[in-house]
This record gives C-alpha cells, structure tokens and sequence, in this order.
C-alpha cells in the first residue's frame, strides 16, 4: 500500500470519528431531553469542541492531500467529498448543541406532554446518518440512495409535530413557550436529516462521480 | 552458480599439470646431459692418458697416421698439438693446413690445469663438440693431446630420455585429469545434494533427511545440515505450539481484545470483539472506526500513541445493543528496545450487567428510603399538629387520625410487601400445589377489587375457554398474583376496563384421570392466564426492567395512585417460584397484557 493510500484511508478514518462523535452528540442530546437530564446536555455542549477540531483537522489534511498528492479521479472526489461531508458533520454538531441549549431550557419547567414523536424522529435522523456513513465507508450508493429516500419521513413527522404542538398553544398559551422550543427541536432535527441526505448525495458523487443535488425536479 | 567449482579444479589441473611436467623435462634433461658428459669426460681422459704413452719421444714431422690409428681405436678424433698451439697430426683434417690452435678454451685451460674441455660448435666438423686436451711434458717442449667426441650421442639421449619424460608424463597427466574429474564430479555432487536438501528446507520440507554415501568433512558437513533441519522442525513445532496456546487463549477469552497498530490498523482481534460489536472476525486488517464504528475507543487508541501511556475508561456502546465496557489500552512496543511506540492493545471488559446491577442496588435504596420516608413525614407532621392544640378541634383532629391511619397503612402495606418479597427471594416461601378451579378465583379476585374497579367506572371481565379449567397452583399464591395485576390494570386504566383470559385445556386432567386411574400420572397441560388492560401502555425501553423492585416507568403518577412499587415485583418472583414463566406486552396508548404460562409438567405428588 503506497504512503498516499494510507494517508486516505487515514483520513476516512478520521471522517468515521468525526461522524461518530456527531452521532454520539445527537444521540446524548435526545436522551438529555427525554430523560430530563440536564448534566448530559452540559457534557455534549462541552464535548462540541472535539467535532470542530476534527473539522479544522480534516480541512487541513485535505488541503495538504491535495496540494503534495495532486489526486486523480477517484481520489480527487473522495478529497473533495471529505471536506463537503465534515462540513455538514460540523453542521450537524452544532444542531446537536442547540437540541442541548433547547432541552436546559425545558427541564427547568415542568414537562408539557411525554415525547413521542421526538424520539422517533431522532431515531431515523441518527439511522440516517449512521448509514450514510456506512455508504460512505463502503461507497455502496444504493445505502445512500435509501437515507435519501427516508428524508420525507422526517419532514413529514415535523409537520406532525408542529401540528400537534399549535392544538397545546392553543389550548393552553402557557404552554407556547415550551411548545415554541420543541418546534424548534423538531426542526433541527429535520435539518440534521437534511445534512444527513447531503453526505448521503455526496456519497453517490464520489461513487458515480454524478451530482444529483437539486435535481428531483428536473 | 552454473558448476564454477568443477570448472575451477578442472582448470587448475589443467595449468598445474604441463607446468609440472614442463619443469620436470627441464630438470632431468638437464641431468641426463651432464651426466652423459661427465662420463664422456672421463672416459676421453682415460683413453687420453693411455694414448699419451704411446705418443713417440721424438715427434716426428707428422703425426696424422698415428692420430688416425687412435681414432680407429677409441672413435674419437684426435689432434695433437704443441706448446705453440701448431698442430702437430689431427685425424680427421691434414694438420699441415690447420690452423694455430693455442686460442682454443680446452687448450688454454689444460695449459694452467691438468686437463681441459670444452664443448663448441666445430666449423671443421660442423656439429656440436666436446673436446678435452690433456697436457704432456717432455723434455723438447710441452704438446697438448685433444680427444673430440661429437656431442649427438648425448644428445640422442637426452632427445630419448625427454621422450620418455613426456610420454610419462602426458600418461600421468591423463590420469590426473580423469582422476580430477572423478573427484571433482563426485564433490561437486555431494554440494548438489547439499544444496537441493537446503532449498528444501528453506521451501519447509523440514521432515526430509540427507542421506551422503560420502564421508569426511562433507559427510560432516552433511550431517550437520541433518542434524540442522531436525532442531529446526522440533523448535518450529515448539513455536508453534506456542503460537497455538496464545491463540486458544485469544480466543477463548470473555474480554475483547485487540491488538491495532499505530496507524489504527486491527492487527490482531478475537472472537469476544467479534461478539460484542456484532461484528465477524475477519475484521483483522480493517481500520478500528471502520471496523467498531465507536468514537470512544478511537480517541483512546489515538491518546494512547500520542501519550504512550495506558489508558482506561469506561465507554458506552450504542450499536449494535447497549454496552456499557471498561476498556483499557496499552502501548505496545514491538522492540524492546526501541522507544517508539509500534501499536495498542485493547481489552474490553463487559459490564453492562455490573451497571446495571448497581443502578438497580442504588435505585432500591433510594426508593426504600424515599417510599419510606413519605408516609413517615405525614405521619409525623400530623402527630406534631395534633399534639400543638389540634387536638381540641373535634373535626379537623378526626380528618388528621385518619390521614395518619391512611399513612400508617400504607407504611404497613409497604413493609408487608417488602417482607413478602424477601421471602420469596430467600425462598421461605413454599409453593403448595393443589388442583385450584381458575374460575372460581377470578371471582374472588373481582369481588375484592370489584369496588376500586366501579369508581373508576371500569369493568371487570373474565373469559375462559373453560369453566371447568383447573391448574396446580398455590392458591394464596395465584389469589396474590392475580389481585396485584388486576389492580395494576386498574391503577393504570382511565376507560375501559381489565380482562382476565383463562386458556387451555383442563378437561385433560378428567380424561386422564378418566383414562389412566393412577392419580400420580395426571398432568396439567399449559394453561395461560393473562390480564390485559386498556390502560396508558408502556413504553417499549421500560419493559425489560418492569418488575425489578421500586422500578416505576412514572414515579410520580404510581406514588399517586397508591402503588409500592413492588406489585409486579412479587408477581415475579411468586410466577417463577411456581415454575412458570411470564410476559408482558404492551402497545403504547392502547394497554399492557401481561400473560403467564402455567405449563405444570410436574407429575403430582
């Protein structure tokens, strides 16, 4: 294996860490909000460091990659990929923290409902985003073609929310601060699905080497 | 490597040989001659001597009659020369027209010695000489007497004797070289087989022998190499062995571990990581994140080379299942001495179940303490009322007795429950089994419950495939079960009502007993029992718990509808302390069904 192989394979490594620690933040975000626990949310936006500097990092040595290397086809892609996809990890991240900010803010008033429809929403945005990086790492299109295709089922499940949220604001206008604050939730839920499609796109780029970003309507 | 050594002696033969013989020739050739011309010499001297007797006292004018009649004797030329170097007869030439001869060698030297000679190339004769000349002193003057042989005998010999030399010697060369072939050829074979053998060997054939007919230093050498590949396969297969131990034990270990190098590269990985990550173990050579897909443990190992220092944490695991693991990971160093770090190892220790157990310990005692306390509280606060003057208010004191009462009972189901419990888990309590009619039960369940149902304004229903259905059971025991899920369903339902379903077949036991009349055979086929409400439901990650002691999937809400905490807890314990098992369903928002298989397989005593 040549030294510049390596140096990819490295740094696909170093993308799969940030991903996971992304996962890790939304996952850790939804259980601080579910179970009411306010430590964990402080500890994931401690933890939002980490995923930058990885952003920095991975920047950085795909520049250089690119800059000593001068990549060829396939690895040029892959280079470029990389740096689209941390940038909507780093995105992603930075959704994760605000969950946290949002759910500090809840758990000091009393509960509003149990949550349903969160949960599950963060359930497929996490699948989402676990699979487009298992199509990433195996650079298997028909994986990312999928967590494409689940996108709806989240937009749908944020207008659901959104839906059920209005009939408690207008029952009860003491509720709207809260509900105002779980709309938000859902809603950077449905955006980290939406970067999620993203890597999923970019996955079907260096693997066919074809954008289909924007192109539903055509 | 194309025979060079056949080639190398053969050459050697080759040129050592004809320079030997070359030398050889040259020596004895030059023996041959001198010896054939000492004797040479010393016979003319002697013949010379016996000539100079004859030689007349008085010379006369010309002694070339005399010089032929010698000559005819001995075969030699002969001159007779005097002191002058005239020449005085000569056999061969008239002396009248030779020359002086007084500068000749042989003459000049028998003039200072007693005799003279030399060998030259005579131009009278032309051919090649040896002459000797012999001094004579009379009294008219000295004269020198010259005997000359031709030197073609001598050379004759020494041509045969060089001829022989040769002849031997080309033989002895043949000789040599077929015997240097031979030796050669046969060593050469010898190093063959010794390198074939040690191809062979480094191939890994380590079970063949070399077998020599040559003895010597290659015999030695041969054996050596014997003896060579035999150590070498036992301490291969000692290694071996090794490599397997270590490997069994990798393998067989509990704890997952990994050996990945400073790249992050899995070099080695057993089945236990295999286990825990759901993963195959062909995931030697992948990458750590790609392989495990655990942010946790790839921070470790990085820390771990940046740092070079062992590290341990304890990591959860979200997929494929929750883990929670203590792993730990240690630099690995390759070469002893060399500073650099050249990977990690990480072990992975499982203790979901630790955690868990300590959560649950610190739950109950939490709970325990909590569950007390309250009632404690109330009680307290209302006796400390009471005792600062309510007592005298008729109406409120009787309201706070009876909070007290309400607290006290509570505080008494509590520990009732709790002692229960224990009983249960220590195994005090004995299951006696006796035929018990469901039906009947359920009713005495209804009736007691039939009350706390009607204010909520649920209903009670039973539906048995069978009123006839009987169980071996504890009949207390099956009362108790049966009043707490009920009572849960009630707790937990708002509209509705709780359904308690008998299946199975009883009448099995009659016909039995009807079939075969011996008592002890009869047996009691599954019957199940199950208690569905149309209650809130629980949540799907609460169920595994549900029935640890004081575990509540909403605490605040059960404390107010009056549970313990320890309801399900006791069904649990007393479901198992029968033998059967219990399962509990439940759809959120629709209702929770708990069912129980009472499969009684046990002969009756």
């Amino acid at each position: 294996m040549s030294v510049f192989d390596e140096e990819l394979r490295g740094l696909k490594e170093r993308i799969l860490k940030m991903g996971l620690l992304v996962e890790a933040a939304i996952r850790d975000s939804i259980k601080s909000l579910v179970e009411r626990d306010t430590g964990l949310a402080r500890e994931v936006i401690r933890r939002d460091h980490q995923i930058n500097a990885l952003d920095v990092e991975i920047d950085e040595e795909c520049i250089r990659l690119l800059a000593l290397r001068q990549p060829k086809a396939g690895d040029l892609r892959f280079i470029t990929t990389a740096m689209k996809i941390t940038t909507d990890l780093e995105r992603m991240g930075d959704l994760a923290e605000d969950i946290c900010e949002r759910a500090v803010e809840l758990n000091e008033e009393p509960p509003l409902k149990p949550y349903i429809d969160i949960p599950r929403m963060a359930e497929i945005s996490q699948g989402m985003l676990i699979d487009a990086l298992d199509a990433f790492v195996k650079k298997d299109t028909s994986l990312a073609y999928d967590v494409i295709a689940r996108d709806d089922e989240v937009d749908n499940l944020t207008v659901q929310i959104f839906n059920e949220l209005l009939f408690f604001m207008i029952q009860d206008p003491r509720a709207a601060s809260r509900a105002v604050k779980i709309t938000y939730i859902a809603k950077y839920l449905e955006r980290i699905a939406d970067h999620s499609t993203n890597i999923a796109e970019m996955v079907v780029y260096l693997v066919e080497g074809r954008m289909i970003r924007h192109t539903e309507n055509q | 490597m194309k025979k060079v050594l056949f080639r190398r002696i053969l050459v050697s033969y080759l040129v050592m040989a004809p320079l030997l013989f070359l030398f050889l020739d040259l020596y004895l050739s030059d023996v041959v001659k001198s010896n054939h011309i000492e004797r040479l010499r010393e016979s003319l001297a002697i013949e010379g001597n016996l000539i100079t007797g004859e030689i007349p006292a008085v010379i006369p004018e010309n002694l070339d009659a005399f010089c032929r009649k010698y000559k005819g004797m001995t075969g030699a030329r002969i001159t007779v020369i005097d002191g002058s170097g005239k020449v005085l007869g000569d056999s061969d030439e008239p002396s009248a027209v030779m020359e002086n001869h007084a500068d000749r060698p042989e003459i000049r030297q028998a003039d200072m010695n007693p005799t003279g000679s030399s060998m030259r190339f005579s131009k009278t004769l032309g051919k090649n000489l040896f002459y000797l000349a012999l001094p004579l002193n009379r009294d008219s003057g000295r004269i020198f007497l010259r005997l000359s042989m031709p030197l073609s005998d001598v050379e004759a010999a020494v041509a045969q004797t060089r001829g022989r030399v040769f002849l031997v010697s080309f033989a002895a060369l043949f000789v040599a070289i077929l015997m240097g072939l031979f030796q050669t050829g046969r060593i050469t074979r010898s190093i063959g087989e010794i390198t074939a053998f040690s191809k062979e060997i480094i191939a890994g054939h380590l079970g063949k022998r070399l077998f020599l007919k040559e003895g010597g230093e290659i015999g030695e050498l041969a054996r050596n190499i014997n003896d060579m590949a035999h150590e070498l396969r036992a301490r291969l297969r000692q290694s071996e062995e090794e490599k397997r131990k270590v490997e069994a034990i990798l393998r067989n270990l509990s704890d997952g571990l990994m050996l990945v190098d400073t790249k992050g590269k899995i070099l080695v990985c057993n089945d236990a990581v295999g286990r825990l990550f759901d993963i195959g173990t062909e995931c030697e050579g992948t990458m750590i994140g790609e392989a495990l897909r655990n942010a946790d443990l790839m921070e470790m190992t990085d820390e771990v080379i940046r740092k070079d220092k062992a590290v341990s944490r304890e990591i959860r695991v979200a997929h494929p299942r929750e883990l929670c693991l203590l792993a730990t990971a240690t630099p690995f160093h390759a070469h002893a001495v060399k500073e650099k770090i050249s990977g990690v190892v990480l072990t992975l220790h499982d203790i979901t179940r630790l955690t868990q157990l300590e959560e649950m310990r610190k739950d109950f005692v939490a709970n325990v303490s909590h569950e007390i306390k309250t009632p404690i509280t109330a009680i307290k606060g209302f006796a400390e009322t009471l005792l600062e003057g309510a007592m005298d208010d008729r109406e409120n004191a009787r309201k706070f007795l009876e909070t007290i009462r309400n607290h006290s009972e509570r505080l008494n189901s509590l520990v009732s429950d709790l002692l229960t419990l224990s009983r249960i888990e220590t195994g005090d309590v004995t299951i006696v089994k006796h035929n018990v009619r469901v039906s009947g039960l359920i009713d005495a369940v209804f009736t007691t419950l039939g009350e706390k149902a009607a204010a909520k304004g649920l209903s009670l229903r039973k539906s048995l495939s069978s009123e006839q259905i009987e169980i071996r059971a504890d009949r207390d025991k099956l009362i108790q079960i049966l009043l707490n899920l009920v009572d849960n369903g009630i707790k937990f339902t708002e509209r509705g009502g709780v359904t308690v379903t008998v299946q199975g077949s009883t009448s099995k036991a009659q016909r039995t007993v009807e079939e075969a009349p011996t008592v002890s055979d009869v047996r009691h086929p599954a019957v199940e029992i199950s208690v569905e409400d149309t209650g809130a439901g629980i949540a799907r990650k609460h169920l595994p718990r549900l029935g640890e002691r004081f575990y509540r999937v909403d605490r605040a809400r059960s404390r107010e509808l009056g549970g313990t905490g320890l309801g399900l807890a006791i069904v649990k314990h007393l479901v198992k302390a029968h033998g059967w098992t219990m399962e509990i369903e439940s759809t959120q928002g629709k209702g929770t069904k708990v069912t129980i298989y009472a499969a009684d397989t046990l002969p009756s005593p």
